[in-house]
């Protein structure tokens, strides 16, 4: 019985370090194929990327299946972009993004035709290049 | 005087006063130790599980038996389900992040000021 009750305590204080060091090691080649289509763009440096962040991206790529071929796509396009932001900037996205959804359908579609209007403006192109 | 002497001193007085004690008294006195005897039982303990019947327990090894085969169940079952949350840790924005991602809007619209003016206005 007290073998027993060993092995449980081990057991109970193991398996979430095991479980955390089996994530922390999930390096590219250990991938679905599934995944790694899904994260393709982050290929280079997933294998430099740090625990949490795989994780979110493993838990993003999970999502991805139940996604219509379009919003795949535009996944696979702003990936990148969205893993080189620094967390207060992923911040200062999430809370416009947030805005934006609140609006009423008529508003977001102008807001969304003036950016692209805006994009084609000098004025972007002249503040891109700085 | 060290403590055996003390010891055996006391013992010595304790028989001495015992042999000056009355017939009635000591009579009563083992009376109530026979009767003490006669009422000592296991202590019990009441476990009540949740809305369930009360569980009567004493210290038999059954009883030990029993809970540590819970203890132990309850350790799996705890070890298991860190296991599990672990591995399906998820970021609390990741719902957000995958509707942004997904969105038509490029990433940098969010952070560009003019989106503000427009949102504002």
């Amino acid at each position: 019985m007290a073998r027993l009750l060993t092995v449980a305590l081990w057991l109970y204080f193991s398996l979430p370090s095991y479980a955390q060091s089996e994530l922390d090691q999930s390096s590219w080649t250990g991938l679905s194929s599934q995944e790694k289509r899904t994260l393709a763009p982050l290929a280079k440096d997933w294998d430099k990327m740090d625990p949490a962040k795989k994780q979110k991206w493993l838990g993003i790529s999970k999502r991805y299946q139940s996604m219509t071929p379009l919003e795949q796509q535009r996944i696979q396009t702003h990936i990148r972009d969205w893993d080189s932001l620094t967390p207060d900037q992923r911040k200062q996205a999430r809370k416009k993004y947030q805005k934006i959804k609140k609006l009423s359908p008529e508003k977001r579609l102008e807001i969304k035709q003036k950016w692209r209007k805006y994009k084609q403006s000098s004025k972007y192109r002249k503040k891109n290049l700085k | 005087m060290n403590e055996p002497e003390l010891g055996n001193k006391i013992a010595q007085l304790l028989d001495r006063s015992l042999d000056d004690i009355e017939q009635n008294t000591l009579n009563r006195l083992q009376s109530a130790r026979r009767t003490s005897l006669e009422n000592y039982r296991v202590v019990e303990t009441l476990v009540t599980t949740g809305d369930g019947p009360a569980i009567r327990e004493g210290h038999s090894p059954r009883f030990n038996t029993r809970n540590l085969l819970s203890l132990v169940a309850l350790l799996l079952v705890l070890a298991s389900v860190s296991y599990w949350q672990t591995l399906q840790y998820g970021d609390e924005n990741e719902e957000i992040d995958i509707l942004l991602l997904a969105d038509d809007l490029p990433i940098n619209a969010y952070l560009d000021n003019e989106l503000d003016v427009w949102l504002d206005s």
